[in-house]
């Protein structure tokens, strides 16, 4: 009988190690998954910020061509984006820690950042084709780099 | 034997109900936390959806279009230059634009969006008026300008027949009570080639605060919003002005054209509506001159 009881407490000892096993399991996939989800939200928001800046510098008039206040669309004016650079220090609320510039692709190949504020290597790029006018037109990249 | 079977009974169910208690508070948070998350999910996309078409529309100038929310029972309130979303008066959630939206309070699902360039003489920045279809009404408009502005709201597609009474008088005013509790402001203006003048907004009758304008495109930053948005946006937009400014003159430097263009002053005088005017008028003069020989700056 002794034994029987014994028997009995060794079960439930066992089942109450199983169940914790299991609770610790638990708990360790659900912090993966949340390490996933984490890791997730932070690249979402540098695609997100890569988007707002992207836009942000195509459409502004500070770098925006323009005649007679006619814009040209996805058209950067060269001059502007140098000028610019004396003023980088007052767009570091809206910029943040990214780097921003100008890839020529054609005729020549040249590569102009007018604002850099990176940090780390933990980086999402991305660019797309534009006009660069310094009294003729060429063409280029805008590259928009963001940092974690 | 009885002694002992009284107490292993109570172990297992001691183990069953601590198991029981453990699954029961697992699932019960569980499905708190996701009925939570989906809401946090909605709230978020709504957020998304408006920075979305607040930054799409401030893309472009000279637009306008209804766009469709699913707000439920929820209001948007804008103030400065944030907004946020508020649902039976508690806080959900709120972000911060860089565009220059111009609203108050959204309730309803069907919002008219209109984007509209500020020029002074060069193009600064694209404003954004958000309506939702509450509407203006435009009272006492002697001169011009209440007209225009009554047109062109109504071409915009907005009610011109609404609930926010805008008086716009002709003349040099300084603000005071008003006397009729439905206006929400008073336009003061001045006739010329750039319209300027004050603005008095009031609630309820009492005079909110008073600030003033440079451009039709502010008057309707004013309509569209109230004291508080208004207030920051208008600070917001004669920097960026002055940054726009300071551009064009390190711009100008850089190029061969003897022609001069009095860029660089704005900063000096941004307290001074006057000063900016005056000279938003001899620069628009100088870059029609250059464009005979060196091509227009801007």
């Amino acid at each position: 009988m002794s034994t029987k009881g014994q028997m009995e407490m060794m079960e439930t000892v066992i089942a109450l190690l199983v169940f914790l096993v299991l609770i610790v399991l638990g708990l360790v996939g659900y912090g993966y998954y949340m390490q996933g989800s984490i890791k997730d939200l932070k690249q979402d928001e540098q695609v997100e910020r890569s988007l707002l800046l992207m836009n942000y510098v195509l459409n502004s008039a500070e770098f925006q061509c323009s005649n007679n206040n006619i814009v040209k669309v996805n058209c950067v004016d060269m001059r502007k984006l140098v000028a610019f650079e004396n003023l980088r220090l007052d767009y570091r609320e809206l910029f943040g820690f990214s780097r921003i510039g100008v890839r020529e692709i054609h005729p020549g190949v040249e590569e102009v950042y007018f604002y850099d504020e990176s940090r780390g290597n933990d980086k999402f790029v991305r660019s797309v084709p534009v006009l660069i006018f310094e009294g003729n037109y060429r063409v280029g990249m805008l590259v928009v780099e963001v940092y974690e | 034997m009885l002694k002992r079977g009284v107490i292993e009974l109570p172990l297992h169910w001691i183990m069953i109900i601590i198991i029981g208690i453990a699954f029961l508070l697992f699932f019960g948070q569980a499905g708190f936390k996701l009925s939570e998350t989906f809401k946090n999910v909605n709230d978020n996309l709504l957020v998304l959806d408006l920075r979305n078409v607040f930054l799409s529309a401030s893309a472009n100038s000279k637009t306008s279009s209804n766009i469709d929310l699913e707000l439920e029972n929820k209001v948007i309130k804008f103030e400065g230059e944030k907004f946020f979303v508020e649902e039976n008066g508690k806080l959900v959630k709120g972000s911060k634009l860089n565009q220059f939206v111009f609203g108050d309070e959204i309730n309803k699902n069907r919002v008219r969006i209109w984007s509209e360039a500020f020029e002074l003489p060069f193009k600064v920045v694209n404003f954004v008026f958000v309506d939702d279809g509450k509407g203006f009404k435009i009272v006492d408009y002697a001169g011009n300008l209440g007209r225009n502005v009554k047109d062109e709201l109504e071409d915009k597609g907005f009610n011109v027949d609404g609930e926010k009474v805008i008086k716009i008088v002709n003349g040099d005013n300084a603000c005071l009570g008003s006397n009729n509790e439905d206006v929400a402001l008073v336009v003061y203006y001045e006739e010329d080639e750039i319209v300027h003048g004050n603005l008095c907004f009031y609630k309820n009758g009492d005079l909110k605060g008073e600030k003033e304008f440079i451009t039709e495109e502010l008057i309707y930053g004013a309509i569209f919003s109230n004291f508080e948005v208004y207030e920051v946006l208008y600070d917001k937009a004669i920097e960026r002005l002055i940054n726009v400014d300071k551009i064009y003159e390190e711009k100008v430097i850089n190029d061969n054209c003897r022609v001069r263009i009095d860029f660089g002053d704005m900063e000096r005088y941004r307290n001074n509506v006057d000063n900016i005017i005056s000279t938003a008028k001899k620069i628009k003069e100088q870059n029609k001159d250059r464009v005979r020989k060196c091509g227009y700056v801007y």
